[in-house]
């Protein structure tokens, strides 16, 4: 029996410690042996001094760890591009921006200018094909099943419940995206829903001025302060979006047209942060606008927001509906005209398919009879060469 | 310390914004919003700065007697009108005027032109020279096509095709972008962040 001076640990001489582990062998036994009494010598006397060859286990638990060597391996080429690559982008220079090349402008040649006055011309009259025809072509609009749902779900909303409505468009796409913001305006008051409206652009502020004039008008019960408010432009971008979907009062001291605090209007009192809404609606004519919200508001507070944009910016928020993240997008004309069918509101957006029409049709003229010259000159030149 | 001390405020704010975006803290989070308070406010200040630039460069033609010194005179009033007239009645009859009677037909006017450049555009780019211009004039007309409100009229199966166009090509195409741009806006946040690029500075 041997008694261990530092733990008073029995032990029998000679016991196997572990059955699994092979015993060390001679020469390695006295090479750890000597190893550890260099280590000691720098520690100082332990008190298992005396007690070698006693117990087998002895260097390995009493003696300090000897430091774990690094493992140094050799990284892949693929690891030294990856890590080559992260040190230029984090660390080099931004090169100096080289002024862009001024394009030329080349008189055309092949269009005479007689030709191209006639093609503007023929535009124009595309332009103003509805004030003859009155919109012929209204009857054969059909709204789409996701437009309809989409319709019916406003049609849906309580009457006093407040939907926040942003008007994140200038006047420059005003033809395209008022018929959808006044059919929007008409379903909500004529459900007695509560417009909360803002915009994030100066000149939005101004468009919404209009829209909500002409409801107004349309429906007087439809009253400002009690039914709708303007809570004016919001400044910052970003910032401005976060600050609000934190604290609307935050982002909004005052309303926009009567500069009274939001909890003295009937319609803004209870509206704390945009929880408060039963969904927001974005009525854009750049994605950034969107992008903005999606990326500031939805994704922070998990509301409900829905996009009508204009037709050359739906492409690029497709993949955010796809995603969930907006709930509803609709895109320009198309979208207005059947919103409009799909809301039973006033005809406005379908007063105008005539005109899309004729542009279209003018289009494909252009088109053909540009292939046709082009191939008419080229069998021209084939003779000429023969 | 000139340059230090913006550099360390910069990259300071930047990581507690950073740290707030992923920290449910409330001590972290009051913080964060106070500096998204201040950049709102900071660039509604912006705007005053802009507006002092602008009438800066064109009191300056004025004073110089450039040719153009005309416009910039109309410039100049018409701007501090309908600024005054703005701060002392933001919503008022007046400021409506200007905006239904002068700014929207101005807008709205440049953007009407596109209708002409677009039909000018379709006559050059829609030429058969190769293949590609064979697709390109195809793609167009087909997406053209199911653009009108009555697509659905002409054939059934057009909004069909119109959603698939937007489902499948246009949808992997602008994944794409947005993936580039957000790399790009961690790459330039990273610099931003680790100091290597200060455009704060006038860098």
């Amino acid at each position: 029996m041997i008694v261990c001076p530092a733990c008073n640990h029995h032990n029998q001489e000679g016991a196997e410690v572990s059955s699994s582990a092979p015993p060390p062998t001679p020469i390695a036994r006295e090479s750890a042996i000597a190893t550890g009494r260099e280590n000691l010598s720098t520690f100082g006397a332990s008190p298992l001094d005396g007690l070698d060859n006693l117990l087998p286990i002895e260097p390995a638990i009493s003696l300090p760890h000897r430091p774990t060597p690094l493992v140094s391996r050799q990284p892949s080429e693929d690891e030294e591009r990856a890590a080559e690559l992260f040190r230029r982008i984090v660390t080099e220079g931004v090169p100096s921006p080289q002024p862009a090349p001024v394009p030329m402008i080349v008189q055309a040649k092949v269009w005479p200018r007689i030709g191209r006055a006639a093609l503007y011309l023929l535009v124009l009259l595309a332009a103003l094909t509805p004030f003859f025809t009155g919109g012929q072509t209204a009857s054969w609009v059909r709204p789409r099943d996701s437009i309809v749902a989409w319709a019916q779900s406003l049609d849906a909303l309580p009457a006093g419940s407040a939907v926040l409505v942003s008007f994140d468009y200038t006047p420059a796409y005003g033809g395209e995206m008022n018929p959808l913001a006044l059919a929007l305006a008409r379903q909500l008051a004529a459900k007695s829903v509560h417009m909360v409206v803002m915009s994030t652009k100066p000149e939005g502020i101004g468009l919404a001025e209009q829209i909500v004039a002409l409801i107004a008008q349309e429906m007087p019960a439809y009253r400002y302060g009690e039914s709708y408010a303007i809570l004016g432009y919001l400044s910052g971008q970003e910032a401005g979006l976060r600050t609000l979907n934190e604290s609307v009062s935050s982002a909004f001291r005052s309303d926009h047209v009567q500069r009274r605090a939001l909890e003295e209007l009937p319609v803004t009192k209870d509206l704390a942060t945009l929880q408060d809404v039963r969904c927001v609606i974005v009525l854009a004519d750049d994605n950034d606008s969107v992008r903005r919200w999606i990326e500031q508001v939805q994704s922070r507070s998990n509301i409900v927001l829905d996009a009508l944009v204009t037709a050359g910016v739906e492409p690029l928020l497709v993949p955010y509906y796809r995603s969930g993240q907006l709930r509803h997008l609709m895109g320009g004309a198309v979208g207005a005209a059947e919103y409009e069918l799909a809301s039973h509101g006033r005809p406005l957006a379908l007063r105008l398919t005539d005109g899309y029409a004729a542009l279209f049709v003018l289009l494909v003229l252009v088109a053909l009879v540009t292939n046709v010259a082009e191939v008419a000159a080229w069998i021209r030149r084939r003779r000429q060469g023969r | 310390m000139r340059k230090a001390l913006p550099i360390a405020v910069a990259v300071l704010c930047g990581l507690l914004a950073l740290v707030d975006y992923f920290t449910p803290n409330p001590q972290i989070n009051a913080i964060g919003a106070r500096l998204v308070e201040g950049v709102a406010i900071l660039a509604a200040f912006a705007l005053w700065l802009g507006i002092v630039n602008l009438l800066g460069v064109h009191a300056r033609r004025i004073v110089v007697g450039e040719r153009s010194r005309g416009f910039s005179a109309v410039l100049i009033i018409a701007l501090l009108a309908t600024l005054a007239v703005g701060v002392a009645a933001p919503a008022s009859v007046e400021i409506a005027w200007v905006f239904d009677y002068v700014y929207y037909p101005l807008q709205a006017t440049m953007a009407a032109l596109l209708a002409f450049f677009v039909v000018s555009a379709a006559y050059r780019a829609f030429k058969l020279r190769n293949i590609q211009a064979l697709i390109l004039l195809v793609t167009g007309l087909v997406v053209f096509l199911t653009q009108l409100p009555f697509s659905s009229a002409i054939s059934p199966s057009l909004p069909v095709l119109r959603d698939w166009i937007l489902s499948v090509p246009v949808t992997a195409g602008t994944r794409g972008i947005i993936l580039g741009v957000a790399l790009g806006t961690i790459t330039t946040s990273l610099r931003i962040l680790l100091a290597v690029d200060h455009p704060y500075a006038g860098e």
